[in-house]
């Protein structure tokens, strides 16, 4: 059982950070720097990192500076899971034949944004939890392709506004809805999957504790706010996750060996989509009279995935 | 002198707007630096004239899928950069194999691996010649201003029905970004230069797509019109079938040698900047670039001809196969050779190999900086 930091109150948690540092090019208002502070303080343990092509990779690791204090790789857009698997396996490898001069136990963690999870990078995941790697990964979850210019990825919500799936008058944007990674991952069998949000900070330390401390290949869905392509105010990160979180749109759970599912967040004044969605210009056309029936399947789509999260809790299967 | 039309633009903008002129419809790719805006403008074109467009979850997809398009008979586009090509590379060995139109551009960035993203290089000219495993030959052509975005793209489109194979467009992240005015052919210049693929007329129970001249490609109807296909990246017989028979393996692998190093006519372009005058006396310097690097060559040139050295500039356009005859005619006449590249001598061994020349003096960058008109006179005063 690994050293696990006690953080009592946000005032621990902004001083604890001693591993990723805030000197980095992230833009104001990034939500990436919170969840991976929230992941790498919720350890004592040596870590091994990997992060994938994305905004994180390149806003961190600036030659000739970095605001990394863990062994880091930065490998191809696709493959950041598979390299810490590897480096899983070597060790545990190393571990069984008895040639670790240190006794520490290490975490293995890939962070990569939704283009490398949802998208380019699936494939190697589902590989890397279809071994049982003993790691975590974590998506931090912004629904675009940030660090290319804002086009569109399969985490990307319907109505969206994206520079390949462009709002006009011919189109309200992105045409299909998010694709459910949480279930899917969860059908691999993982021992621990959860959605978190940087506002639930509290939360969010505990399914990343949760995950790490689980043998076997664990996966969080992070959603980090992205002020540049969500369009929003820098100062608003939290706000805007707050909506999320209190309107059911990002519901916050996690299920357990690939079953149990446990609804983490239940708010207790439950927002309509509306305010959501109006505070962000990338559903800004959505509130024309043309497009204004996207609000109400918005809506109608956000009660039916609570209603069938509450149910699956309730089934315990 | 044909009539020409002037738009303000960037190179990435001007080959997507050539595509839909050429008649591409349909687009498949995924976002990279610094290639993105070539699938930004053409997502948004290629609906409203009855295209699709669509953002693939990889590079491996977005050529796969261009590839189903390309076999469907519609003309297809997809963009990328060097990692992009790296990641497609298999699939451009099927589509050698089973000889399926497509146009790629690849707006060159800084590598290997990830490498600049976000910077200028010609580092994948080697790759260009070369993506995938097996024999075949690579159609490569690389532009040089933002005019040649538009034409050489257009003449991309052509050229791969004609020769029924991928065919590579080069840009460079200075040329792919550089914005400014280009004077392009009219759009109806562009339509009436469209020459379409070979059909086979004849009843579907006669058509052999792979039965064709040992010199030609193949002819490949388009899809939903009653023909049978069996598209395969094994060897292959005359209907598409695959075997091991010795004479029919032997001979499909030598016509996709020989359908375009037998026809290299139809392929060359060049331009010759300032080499009319040219007549191999002593001190004549040549100096050979392509793609952006040539617009510093050029400027070079210009400063080198006030100082009163004569310089000219040999610009190949068709990179792949390379232009043999032009390159032995300057390398022959001209001691003096100055090769200039954002790579390390991918293309001057090349040059080598045409010339049969090991004197030949070269000015590589691989910083992810273009090279400046500066540093080209200087380094020819340096070394003639």
């Amino acid at each position: 059982m690994s050293e696990i930091k006690k953080i009592k109150n946000l005032k621990d948690f902004s001083t604890s950070a001693d591993r990723f540092e805030g000197a980095n090019l992230l833009c104001p208002g990034c939500a990436h720097s919170i969840i991976v502070r929230e992941v790498l303080n919720a350890t004592n343990d040596d870590l091994i990192l990997s992060a994938s092509t994305g905004c994180l990779e390149v806003c961190t690791a600036v030659y000739p500076y970095t605001s990394w204090d863990a062994s880091w790789v930065h490998i191809g857009f696709e493959n950041g899971s598979t390299a810490v698997a590897g480096a899983e396996a070597m060790h545990k490898a190393l571990k069984t034949k008895g040639r670790l001069k240190q006794d520490r136990d290490p975490k293995f963690v890939s962070f990569a944004g939704d283009g490398a999870s949802y998208d380019i990078g699936f494939q190697w995941i589902s590989g890397c939890f279809e071994r049982g790697h003993n790691m975590m990964h974590v998506v931090l979850d912004n629904e675009v392709y940030a660090n290319t210019g804002g086009q569109r990825s399969s985490s990307t919500p319907i109505g969206s506004s994206a520079t390949t799936s462009p709002a006009g008058s011919h189109s309200y944007g992105e045409k299909r809805n998010k694709k459910d990674m949480i279930a899917i991952m969860a059908a691999h069998g993982s021992p621990y999957v959860a959605q978190v949000a940087p506002n639930k900070w509290k939360n969010m330390v505990k399914a990343i504790q949760q995950g790490l401390n689980a043998e076997g290949p664990t996966f969080i869905n992070a959603m980090s706010a992205c002020t540049t392509e969500w369009k929003f105010a820098p100062e608003d990160t939290i706000a805007i996750s707050d909506l999320a979180t209190d309107s059911h749109i990002f519901p916050l759970y996690e299920i357990i060996d690939g079953k149990q599912l446990n609804i983490t967040y239940r708010p207790k004044n439950v927002l309509p989509v509306d305010e959501y969605l109006a505070a962000q210009g990338r559903f800004k056309h959505l509130f024309k009279d043309q497009y204004k029936f996207m609000i109400k399947e918005w809506q109608d789509r956000v009660d039916a995935n609570w209603e069938y999260l509450q149910r699956r809790e309730e089934a315990k299967v | 002198m044909a009539e020409l039309r002037e738009i303000i633009s960037t190179g990435n903008e001007l080959a997507a707007i050539a595509s839909v002129d050429a008649g591409c419809r349909f687009f498949a790719g995924y976002p990279i630096t610094p290639s993105s805006e070539v699938m930004h403008v053409i997502s948004d074109l290629l609906p409203s004239v009855g295209g699709a467009s669509i953002q693939m979850e990889d590079e491996i997809a977005g050529v796969a899928a261009a590839i189903g398009a390309g076999m469907s008979g519609v003309r297809t586009l997809t963009a990328t950069s060097g990692p992009g090509i790296s990641l497609k590379a298999e699939n451009l060995g099927l589509a050698q194999m089973c000889e399926v139109p497509l146009v790629v551009v690849n707006v060159m960035r800084g590598g290997p691996s990830t490498g600049l993203p976000t910077r200028v290089s010609q580092g994948d000219i080697r790759q260009a010649k070369n993506p995938s495993h097996g024999d075949y030959r690579s159609i490569t052509l690389c532009a040089g201003s933002l005019a040649e975005c538009y034409t050489e793209t257009v003449r991309a489109f052509n050229l791969a029905d004609r020769f029924m194979q991928p065919v590579f467009v080069l840009l460079d992240e200075t040329i792919g970004h550089m914005h400014g005015k280009a004077m392009i052919p009219t759009i109806e210049d562009v339509k009436a230069s469209i020459v379409p693929r070979k059909k086979f007329e004849g009843a579907p129970e006669d058509y052999r797509p792979y039965e064709v001249e040992l010199d030609q490609p193949a002819v490949l109807n388009p899809m939903f019109e009653g023909y049978r296909y069996h598209f395969t990246g094994l060897h292959h017989d005359a209907m598409g079938f695959p075997t091991e028979e010795i004479e029919t393996c032997r001979k499909l692998i030598q016509r996709l040698e020989d359908k375009v190093m037998l026809h290299t006519d139809e392929l060359e372009s060049n331009e010759e900047y300032m080499l009319d005058d040219m007549t191999g006396e002593e001190g004549e310097v040549l100096i050979i670039a392509y793609g952006s690097v040539a617009l510093s060559a050029k400027e070079s040139i210009r400063h080198l001809r006030k100082a009163g050295i004569k310089a000219g500039l040999f610009r190949p356009i068709t990179i792949w196969p390379s232009p043999e005859k032009s390159i032995r005619h300057y390398t022959d006449m001209i001691k003096n050779v100055l090769c200039v590249e954002l790579n390390i001598r991918q293309y001057t061994e090349e040059i080598e190999r045409v010339s049969g020349r090991l004197d030949l003096e070269g000015l590589y960058k691989v910083n992810g900086r273009p090279i400046s008109p500066y540093e080209i006179v200087n380094k020819v005063k340096e070394v003639f």
